[in-house]
């Protein structure tokens, strides 16, 4: 049965669902990128090298939970882009992540990992496991390989609560 | 060779909405209505984990009656369309309106051109904020759908809870411990028995939230409401 509404999908993952049905959505499911591969032109942009980079995100664990913090600036080359770009997202009542890499696709990520979550809970009626989360996420940022070829790096580092350990707990 | 038989479109439809009327009475009765900070979800409901009330997103609730694996695959399907239109566009953009015709056509197709009509019946319910008001539509299972006010009422005993509560001339939204004893009765009035905290499914969609406003009430919590 096929109607625009239904469609023919039974996995409890968002992101999946994006990648199957709307690739266009997907952070690595750019038509840029796919050009280039099906020209067989070897990928420019200089590599990770070139980008930039000076964020510093940490996390350090505590009796209770967990902390997660970030400097917020945000630079393009030498100039500074932003002052108080948002580095730490609230990824869901249990969980944070904070960014490092290029801020376009990083967000996007964030994003992305939100709904993710959201949409699981939503469908399965229950919250994924601490673990079950930093796997996904994990997935999401192997699925994020082609970019980082082309200098779009994305390194996430995610915290969370683990109910069950009743300790926080950090993934890299 | 024999010739198929003949039968009439409107002989069609008609076996297949009586079919479906059948089916959703054997079910048990959900009632949403609309209270001062937002709108209660009551469903009879004996199972602790099998949920008929459910949230899609935000502000916006599902409640399905009938046929539980049907109405768990729009349910899901409902979530979907809704993640996917809130990560296109914005969290706002989601709204019950775009998400109750997006069922009415699914559920409509599947009556006209399927063996079989779904078994279901639905309400997609958006609590208003910012002024703005409620929304609550009742879906049924041949696509039909129906713009509430005040209370819906869905399920095997749909009609005469709906007319209980038409008797009772709500003019102003009651508060939420109001409008849940009035639910509670209604369903025991109409079951004519005494029905446990722990066989009620209760949900509301809380405008004085922020961010997702829908939040389950357990046995405890709604008996601790009743109590106050």
């Amino acid at each position: 049965m096929k109607l625009p509404f239904l469609p023919n999908h039974d996995d409890s993952s968002f992101f999946d669902f994006l990648t199957q049905h709307h690739p266009a959505l997907t952070p690595t499911g750019r038509s840029g990128f796919l050009q280039a591969q099906a020209s067989g032109e070897p990928m420019r942009g200089g590599g990770a090298m070139n980008v930039p980079h000076a964020t510093t995100v940490l996390a350090i664990k505590y009796q209770q939970g967990v902390v997660i913090a970030g400097d917020r600036r945000a630079t393009e080359g030498f100039q500074i882009a932003e002052r108080r770009i948002e580095k730490v997202f609230k990824i869901d009542d249990y969980s944070a992540m904070a960014i490092a890499g290029a801020a376009g696709p990083c967000i996007e990520m964030a994003k992305l990992f939100q709904v993710e979550l959201e949409h699981y809970e939503k469908l399965e009626g229950v919250q994924l496991s601490c673990e079950g989360k930093a796997n996904k996420l994990g997935q999401m940022v192997k699925a994020n390989l082609p970019m980082v070829f082309q200098g779009l790096v994305v390194m996430p580092l995610y915290v969370g609560y683990d109910v069950k350990r009743t300790e926080g707990r950090i993934f890299k | 060779m024999p010739l198929p038989y003949y039968v009439s479109p409107e002989q069609m439809m008609q076996d297949k909405a009586e079919y479906a009327k059948k089916g959703i009475a054997k079910g048990r009765s959900i009632i949403a209505i609309e209270y001062v900070n937002g709108i209660l979800l009551v469903a009879e409901n004996p199972s602790a984990s099998l949920y008929k009330i459910s949230e899609i997103y935000d502000s916006i609730a599902f409640a399905g009656a009938g046929k539980y694996s049907e109405f768990e695959n729009l349910r899901k399907a409902g979530i979907r369309h809704a993640d996917l239109k809130g990560f296109m566009y914005s969290r706002e953009d989601v709204t019950a309106r775009s998400l109750a015709n997006g069922y009415s056509q699914s559920v409509g197709t599947i009556f006209s051109q399927e063996q079989k009509p779904l078994e279901v019946e639905i309400l997609v319910v958006q609590v208003g904020h910012n002024g703005h008001a409620n929304e609550m539509y009742r879906i049924s299972f041949d696509g039909s759908i129906i713009d509430e006010r005040t209370f819906a009422v869905i399920g095997g005993k749909a009609e005469a809870i709906q007319a209980l509560l038409k008797e009772k001339g709500l003019t102003k939204p009651p508060d939420l411990r109001e409008a849940l004893s009035l639910c509670i009765a209604s369903l025991e009035q109409i079951g004519s028995q005494k029905l446990s905290l722990e066989s009620l499914e209760v949900a509301v969609l809380d405008r004085t939230r922020e961010g997702r406003r829908f939040r389950r009430l357990s046995a405890a919590d709604t008996k601790q409401l009743l109590a106050t």
